[in-house]
């Protein structure tokens, strides 16, 4: 049996490090108000792990989330840092090349962005590289169907280089 | 000896292929992780006649449904079709847990409780593949890794995969666990493959970690003088490698310090 509480339990903190530099790496504006990264790290795993968060490329908007609704954080949350999370998300997943190899792309939907959506094209090229690109709102509310609610986050995959599915959105995983 | 540099990012490439067409270097081993989106075809165009290596790292062939390992070995398969790499190779490491978590970082799998279910994951993965496989050591950060070698030699004896020598890997292990370097003699003396590169220091703590972004350490360039010394060097592969923008002339250097070491 192979938990991910065991492995976090090693000694020298190296769990708990390695999941810091995962987390915050990709955020440096987050990480440039001055927050202590190590005690805001260490209550948003408490609440991961007692929501089964799986800690896969959606670990960015999670993160998001929970920031939002905590006092100490929500008033330092910029549309900036907001962007920088969902952006953080969409190269976690472009990153895990061996899982999803035919997607050209993925779109997420973020409740806190309701004005734009955020997604991730896969280089077709060799010496290209992967680009994120913000969608207009009009991209949002075609894929956005109207009976899902608008409090919740969604993505979705693109078999198809530069063009959005208008059917498939799901929410994001845990 | 052919020696080879690692192919991790597009944007490394005209390093490369320069150390390459100086003569440096003679191959490529290309990260697969990272190109198996695109076709095939492409990346042929791009190496023209550079010889080519396929490493993966995160195949998660340990962990993936029978289903989706035979689709990604297809893809695979493919590839090896179209680019002919000199060896394919892979890590025998855990990314999630037994709930579909990813873990904080990567681990070594429980190589005493689950030896038979390791070795008939890796004799999949290697007819998947049609091919031999060759495994690399992993650079060990917890007492899991205590039985990496003695678990190594049965599991080529079973499986008949091969064993891609990490030089620095297994200083790193001998270092944070205790494994001694001289635990892999027997198999580093026979394979054919090897992996060398620089680590560091984890801050605060006493471990070293496998980073790719350092000069080779004095007491690694020693490991592979011992590890070469009594052998026929013609069929054998070496990648220097580097995960970070490294300087052409840091790569040089530190593959002509190694062919220094090992006076090839």
């Amino acid at each position: 049996m192979l938990k991910f509480e065991e492995v976090l339990s090693h000694p020298n903190n190296i769990g708990e490090r390695s999941l810091k530099h995962q987390l915050f790496f990709r955020l440096p504006l987050f990480c440039s108000q001055n927050f202590n990264l190590d005690e805001i790290l260490s209550s948003f795993l408490s609440y991961a792990l007692a929501s089964q968060v799986t800690f896969n490329w959606s670990l960015p908007i999670h993160f998001l989330n929970w920031c939002m609704l905590e006092p100490k954080l929500v008033h330092n949350m910029s549309p900036n840092i907001q962007e920088e999370m969902v952006k953080a998300a969409l190269i976690q997943w472009s990153l895990m090349g061996f899982e999803s190899i035919d997607a050209a792309g993925l779109l997420v939907i973020s409740k806190y962005l309701p004005d734009c959506a955020w997604g991730l094209w896969k280089s077709r090229e060799v010496m290209a590289a992967h680009r994120l690109v913000k969608c207009a709102p009009q991209t949002r509310s075609r894929i956005l169907p109207n009976h899902l609610s608008a409090y919740e986050d969604y993505y979705i995959v693109s078999y198809t280089p530069g063009q959005w599915p208008s059917v498939g959105s799901q929410p994001i995983p845990l | 000896m052919h020696f080879g540099v690692n192919l991790i990012a597009p944007q490394t490439f005209p390093v490369l292929e320069c150390l390459i067409k100086e003569g440096h270097a003679h191959f490529c081993e290309i990260m697969l992780d990272n190109f198996i989106h695109l076709e095939p075809q492409k990346l042929k165009t791009l190496l023209g006649d550079i010889p080519c290596a396929f490493h993966m790292v995160a195949s998660r062939f340990l962990e993936k449904d029978e289903i989706a390992l035979a689709t990604l070995a297809e893809r695979i398969r493919k590839w090896c079709d179209d680019l002919n790499p000199l060896y394919i190779s892979d890590h025998l490491v855990r990314f999630r847990d037994d709930l579909n978590r990813n873990l904080p970082f990567i681990a070594e799998p429980d190589y005493a409780r689950g030896e038979h279910i390791l070795f008939e994951r890796v004799h999949l993965w290697q007819s998947l593949l049609q091919r031999k496989l060759w495994l690399e050591n992993h650079a060990s950060m917890t007492k899991r890794g205590l039985l990496q070698p003695v678990f190594f030699a049965k599991l080529l004896d079973a499986t008949g995969c091969g064993l891609l020598f990490d030089v620095s890997n297994a200083h790193i292990a001998s270092c944070n666990i205790d494994v001694p370097y001289r635990a892999w003699n027997a198999m580093h003396s026979t394979t054919r493959h090897f992996h060398v590169a620089g680590f560091s220091r984890m801050q605060d703590a006493p471990l070293l970690i496998d980073t790719h972004d350092a000069p080779l350490a004095p007491v690694v360039l020693q490991h592979l003088q011992q590890s070469f010394k009594h052998r026929d060097m013609k069929d054998l592969t070496c990648v220097i490698e580097f995960d970070v923008a490294a300087s052409k002339a840091l790569w040089q250097q530190t593959l002509v310090q190694v062919k220094d070491v090992i006076r090839c």
